[in-house]
């Protein structure tokens, strides 16, 4: 096929394209719609954060006030060796691969 | 002394944690400052499904094939949008998330459909009525066409030549599919052939 007429099948194809969602007319009660999306959520998912905000309250009475600072540092210190490790390990790994 | 070793650190993990969960939680708590923070990120949400409707529609009729309609595939794209709008973070353009989302959505909706042989999450207030500028028949068998030809394609193509249509730059399309534009070139100089190869007998 010519490269012009290519061209011109080409931009056919483009303005198909374009009229394709002029068919239907699409309206919003924004009103409404926040309300329905937020019940269509499903129960399981409702059910799994009521679960997580028992466990989170349940846990932050056991731990409230009892952590310094200095351990919070602590324990992000060594979380950062520990993660530093075991990326070298696997490179490592990868490597050998 | 390993097992200690690992509940010691697993309780340090779970107060951190508890700590930066409360936090977060006694932040968005309060009171007035959330309602007009909720209020400002519902109009923008409102603005988002105005401004990308069009687009989303389009990619929707692409992928509704029969018994999913574009209406139901357009519901759940707006239904997910809404649903992952809270973790947007603003470091994409807003239509290249919109687009991620309607194409993630659109792509997986064949395969849930057939698991779980589930029905779309039908939404009252959203509204499909016929516009006044409808297509007569000789763009609608166009349509058909295109529509044909473009479902002959692969399912990465399909998701290319949809973007491209849409006048978006090889870079966008790249972010989109996660994929390099030297990539999208190589693709889109086959698609392009072969849905000219295809379209043009039916044009004529």
């Amino acid at each position: 096929m010519l490269k012009q007429e290519e061209r011109e099948a080409w931009q056919e194809i483009k303005e198909i394209w374009g009229k394709s969602s002029q068919g239907e007319k699409i309206s919003f009660q924004f009103s409404k719609l926040i309300n329905e999306l937020n019940n269509s959520m499903s129960q399981w998912e409702k059910d799994a954060v009521k679960s997580d905000l028992i466990k989170v309250k349940k846990s932050w009475d056991k731990y409230k006030g009892n952590v310094s600072q200095w351990e919070k540092d602590a324990v992000s210190k060594d979380l950062t060796r520990i993660s530093k490790l075991f990326k070298i390990f696997l490179k490592k790994l990868k490597r050998k691969n | 002394m390993l097992q200690e070793f690992i509940n010691y650190y697993l309780n340090k993990i779970n107060e951190i944690s508890c700590h930066i969960l409360i936090t977060f939680v006694t932040n968005n708590n309060r009171g007035q400052k959330k309602y007009k923070m909720q209020n400002q990120e519902n109009l923008i949400f409102n603005q988002i499904l105005e401004d990308n409707k069009a687009r989303i529609y389009r990619i929707c009729r692409i992928y509704a094939v029969s018994p999913i309609e574009p209406q139901d595939l357009f519901q759940e794209v707006v239904f997910h949008i809404w649903k992952s709008y809270s973790t947007f973070k603003g470091k994409s353009n807003i239509s290249t998330w919109v687009y991620k989302i309607a194409l993630n959505v659109c792509n997986r909706s064949k395969m849930q459909f057939e698991r779980y042989n589930s029905k779309t999450t039908r939404l009252e207030s959203i509204q499909f009525v016929h516009s006044e500028t409808t297509p007569d028949k000789g763009e609608q068998l166009k349509y058909k066409a295109l529509r044909d030809c473009i479902s002959l394609l692969k399912e990465s193509e399909k998701s290319i030549v949809v973007l491209y249509l849409d006048d978006l730059p090889y870079k966008k399309i790249a972010v989109i599919t996660d994929l390099t534009e030297n990539h999208i070139a190589v693709k889109m100089k086959r698609i392009k052939k072969l849905l000219l190869k295809c379209i043009t007998p039916k044009l004529k």
